[in-house]
């Protein structure tokens, strides 16, 4: 069991409601502003073969949102969502310039062995960003609760 | 426990797991790749997504050009290469090489050097450390140093070198590495002029490298040496036509240069001929039959399991030419295919040349500049494998009075030692330590020290060979370039505009001093290699009376040849290619390009025409089951052709085979012959020649063989053991296919398939369901899923001097991207016995897919 999966419910209501009226609009953009600027750094750092990019975000975003008492599956939400679309994104954008990405995910499949099968790797590659990107939001979580002066 | 204790804990434990998750993303494990590095969606393995795009017309610079070049693709990747020298040329070529062939090439010389484990890991240190031994490297870095720069073969292969390189070191900026280079994070270094010779070398081992003297050893160690001589003798119990059937010319011995792979004094002055001779008595060095069949047992476990392309297998190929009356126009006309493992990629990249000095067109091998097969505008060439004799292996007296050396010319000699490291991916880095003696590298200890002399160990200028071919403009130019040819030994087919035909075996036949040299001989020097047979002695023929010339692997020689060349089991073809080609050549006046395609073709079981006669006979007024007298209708309905939907060929193949085991296996189990060693070559079946000749003969000429009658049974004869077999065949027929024999067609136990060089299943192309078997002329080798048969199928038609008309196909296509539309472009071609056309540069139509390769920084 995780450090995400044992947080208590009671933990979960401690966290603030945002208030309303006015200054709910920020806070409301500030998680699809998060997401998409995460995304964006993972997609661009990509192309600089930076591949420890979701992680690299998960971990922020894990801290953050433990020190401001956001639900764990808000972090999980962000990172999981940032991760799958800032490496998915690229593998897009290589489909729609014409490049052979189906083709050579059946050649890395039968490379490595395994069913010679496109979705396969694809999913494996899509597979690797949310893995990062939890283990991200699990140790940056951790880490400031680990931190955090105690209460 | 404290929260906060157990806070920290949690935080630990994420840090130690997210640690150990990344550090395998990062490095890797064993041979798990680094799959964070090769998975990246913006790099890593997707990268190698772009090399699958075909060309566009475009402008590319080439540092090193003195000129502009051109580079014309067809619709197929076939691309048309004209520059305005040589030395352009071929840097052109080897750009082209590497843009569509660089995983291949790396794999190569990657076989040759001993660098695959770096790549594959530890599956493959075994013939990482074979090849070390053998030397291939140690010989292409002799052949390198002793190549002049400035000498048409030195500028080829410097400007072959700097076009491979051109290519890496884009790809070192573009990231665009082939998948296999992404996925493992291991990256070819630059390409020299060393790995082309290593490539060379490579094909020379799978062409000439030979390991039968070592089957005979176990068979002399089990069968014991009567028998073994009379079931694999030299000459064929079966009658054979040579391609050059004498008279013949005793020219003395032409010796051999030094050798890289030989330790200690210069090899002996040549000494006698060598036509096979009893052994003397050696005082020092006696044979030990049981530590040279241990010995024979471990190397035999090491060859065969070198991947396909490193050793060879089965014999190799089939060309014919004719002329005068027996082609349509009365000029000349050649056929060539040569035999290889099929590989997804070939071994052949198609190219046509074009420079003032070069004007060539037809297959080039990855990793060598020029044309190897093909035609100019002159003449046309192809080639097939001579088959002889080419390693003897020596068993070295050691003693360990005398560590580190070994006895020859009655005293001790120091063995040299080389040290070479072997990285190894996933895995420790090994040492090697490889001694050579004055016969070569020393290639096992286990039972008897064993050196191995091979002609591949040989330095061979092949390339300044071919540099020649490619321009030679008449078959005196074409037979002086061939000259200097010494190994792999290739018998060289030859039509001209002119008219004219011929074969040359062009390389080395060695010749010992005495002894037996199928068996591994004492390495005391009574029976050294001491030279060659001079290249006017050789096997060749020249605008023969007939007007046809067909070489497939047989002895390419009658018996009074006064050479020994080698035995029927190593390694020459059993003849029945040979014959069904010379049977349909001399049948057929007049022979157009569409007849020389059709023999390529040809499915004829040349032995099946010949046997099936007299197994009707032996059937013939024997009581036969219903199921037996179905079998026996069909065969008499039966055409002895080995196609795909046609009854009759696997009761045929299933009969021959049983008839093998029925009359050698019950001799195999008593000298319990260790057939484990060598699946190809010990084991009682239709691979084995020798046993195919013998059995052929006695059942023509010698029915009452004693070899008919198994140990401690009762008197039989050929008709019996065919009755025998016959029966045996029906039965096992009928489990596997069915109770009607009318429906056991060819397809249902026989296929083809071309694997990857990768080994990658989904890689390759089939099985599918295929024609032919391994002695019909469209031939179906390495067992009931061939994955060996014709690499290449070319005809040319003369018309006249300097014109032709030329079509060709190989089983793959012209780029190695899986991905690529390339990838297996001529597979429907070659399955379906077409072909397509194989133009000269000036011929080539107008491309859409054009580069201009310009001199630049």
């Amino acid at each position: 069991m995780t450090y995400l999966q044992k947080q208590s419910p009671a933990e979960e209501s401690a966290v603030p409601a945002p208030a309303g009226g006015g200054p709910a609009l920020p806070a409301a953009l500030a998680l699809p502003a998060t997401l998409v600027g995460a995304a964006a750094l993972v997609a661009v750092g990509s192309l600089w073969s930076l591949w420890y990019l979701p992680f690299a975000v998960g971990l922020p975003v894990g801290a953050v949102t433990a020190v401001r008492g956001l639900r764990a599956r808000t972090a999980v939400l962000v990172a999981a969502v940032a991760a799958v679309a800032g490496w998915g994104t690229p593998l897009l954008w290589r489909v729609a310039s014409g490049d052979a990405v189906a083709g050579t995910a059946r050649t890395v499949a039968a490379l490595a062995g395994l069913p010679a099968l496109a979705s396969l790797v694809v999913a494996v590659t899509l597979l690797i960003g949310l893995v990062q990107a939890l283990l991200g939001v699990w140790l940056g979580r951790t880490a400031a609760a680990a931190l955090r002066p105690g209460r | 426990m404290p929260r906060r204790i157990r806070t920290a804990t949690h935080a630990a434990v994420a840090a130690v797991v997210s640690g150990l998750v990344l550090a395998l993303l990062a490095l890797g494990i064993g041979p798990v790749p680094a799959l964070g590095t090769a998975l990246v969606p913006g790099a890593g393995v997707w990268d190698s997504a772009a090399g699958a795009e075909l060309p566009h017309t475009e402008t590319l610079d080439l540092a090193g050009l003195k000129a502009p070049v051109t580079v014309a693709f067809d619709d197929n990747g076939v691309p048309t290469v004209k520059a305005g020298s040589d030395d352009d040329l071929f840097q052109a070529q080897g750009y082209l090489h590497a843009r569509f062939r660089l995983a291949q090439l790396d794999l190569e010389r990657r076989a040759g050097r001993g660098r695959l484990a770096e790549l594959n890991g530890p599956a493959s240190l075994e013939s990482d450390r074979f090849e070390l031994q053998m030397g291939l490297l140690r010989t292409a870095e002799a052949e390198w140093a002793a190549t002049p720069p400035d000498s048409p073969a030195g500028r080829a292969l410097t400007s072959y070198t700097r076009g491979v390189n051109a290519w890496i070191s884009e790809l070192r900026h573009n990231g665009q590495w082939p998948a296999i280079f992404s996925l493992t994070g291991v990256h070819p270094a630059d390409w020299t002029p060393v790995d082309s010779l290593v490539i060379q070398e490579v094909l020379t081992q799978s062409m000439d490298f030979t390991s039968t003297p070592l089957d005979y050893a176990i068979f002399r160690d089990s069968l014991g040496a009567q028998r073994t001589m009379d079931w694999f003798p030299v000459h064929a119990a079966n009658d054979q036509r040579p391609y050059d059937p004498g008279p013949y010319r005793d020219l003395g011995t032409a010796p051999l240069p030094a050798n890289v792979n030989s330790a200690g004094p210069d090899v002996p002055a040549a000494a006698n001929r060598s036509q096979p001779r009893p052994a003397p008595v050696a005082p020092t060095g006696a044979p030990d039959p049981a530590g040279e069949a241990t010995a024979a047992r471990t190397l035999l476990d090491t060859i065969r399991a070198l991947p396909a392309t490193q050793m060879h297998t089965f014999p190799d190929s089939n060309a014919w030419v004719a002329n005068g009356p027996a082609v349509a126009g009365g000029n000349a006309m050649l056929a060539g295919d040569p035999h290889l493992p099929t590989t997804l990629p070939s071994y052949w990249y198609q190219i046509a040349l074009s420079s003032p000095e070069t004007n060539a067109t037809g297959a080039s091998m990855a990793g060598m500049p020029g044309v190897l097969i093909g035609r100019n505008a002159d003449i046309s060439w192809s080639l097939t494998d001579a088959q002889n004799q080419s390693t003897v292996f020596y068993s070295e007296r050691t003693s360990p009075d005398h560590p580190g050396q070994y006895f020859w010319n009655n005293a001790w000699h120091p063995m040299q030692r080389v040290e070479y490291t072997i990285p190894v991916r996933g895995g420790d880095t090994e040492h090697l330590a490889v001694d050579l003696t004055v016969h070569g590298p020393v290639i096992t200890r286990a039972g008897q020290t064993t050196s191995v002399s091979w002609m591949g160990n040989v330095p061979s200028p092949d390339l300044a060979v071919l540099l020649a071919v490619d321009k030679a403009r008449n078959y005196q130019e074409f037979r002086t370039a061939l000259a200097d040819w010494h190994a792999p030994t290739l018998n060289f087919a030859y039509a001209d505009g002119g008219g004219n035909i011929g074969v040359v075996a062009a390389g080395y036949f060695p010749l010992t001093k005495a002894g037996d040299p199928w068996f591994p001989l004492p390495g005391t020097g009574e029976y050294d290699v001491v030279g060659a047979i001079p290249f006017d002695a050789t096997p060749q023929a020249y605008n023969p009376p007939n007007h046809v010339i067909a070489t497939a692997n047989q002895r390419p020689v009658s018996a009074d040849y006064p050479y020994y060349i080698g035995t029927s089991f190593n390694a020459f073809d059993n003849g029945y290619r040979a014959a069904r080609i010379y049977q349909f050549l001399e049948s057929h006046p007049a022979m157009t390009a569409a007849d020389f395609t059709t023999l390529q073709n040809d499915t004829t079981d040349y032995l099946a025409t010949v046997i099936l006669p007299h197994l009707k006979e032996a059937l013939a007024g024997t009581k036969l089951d219903a199921r037996q007298q179905a079998a026996l209708d069909v065969l008499d309905r039966w055409d002895s052709t080995m196609r795909p939907s046609v009854a009759g060929g696997p009761i045929w193949w299933t009969f021959w085979n049983d008839y093998l085991e029925t009359t050698f296996q019950p001799w195999w189990d008593q000298a319990k012959v260790p057939v484990e060693k060598d699946r190809w070559y010990l084991k009682v079946s239709s691979a084995l020649p020798s046993l195919d000749e013998d059995l052929e003969a006695w059942t023509l000429h010698d029915p009452a063989n004693p070899a008919f009658t198994s140990p401690g049974g009762p008197t039989r004869t050929a008709p019996d053991a065919m009755r025998t077999a016959f029966a045996q065949a029906v039965s096992e027929l009928s489990q596997d296919l069915g109770s009607d024999p009318a429906t056991w067609t060819w397809d249902r136990v026989h296929t083809r398939q071309v694997p990857s060089l990768t080994d990658a299943d989904a890689l390759g192309y089939g099985p599918v369901p295929a024609e032919g078997d391994r002695w019909t002329v469209n031939a179906a080798d390495g067992g009931m899923n061939s994955t060996f048969g014709p690499s290449w199928r070319m005809v040319v038609d003369w018309k006249g001097p300097g014109s032709a008309t030329a079509q060709a196909v190989y089983p793959g296509g012209q780029s190695e991207n899986p991905a690529s539309p390339w990838y297996r472009t001529f597979i429907p071609y070659w399955r379906d016995g077409r072909s397509l056309p194989l133009l000269m540069a000036a011929d080539q139509p107008a491309s859409t897919k054009v580069w201009t390769l310009r001199p630049g920084a």
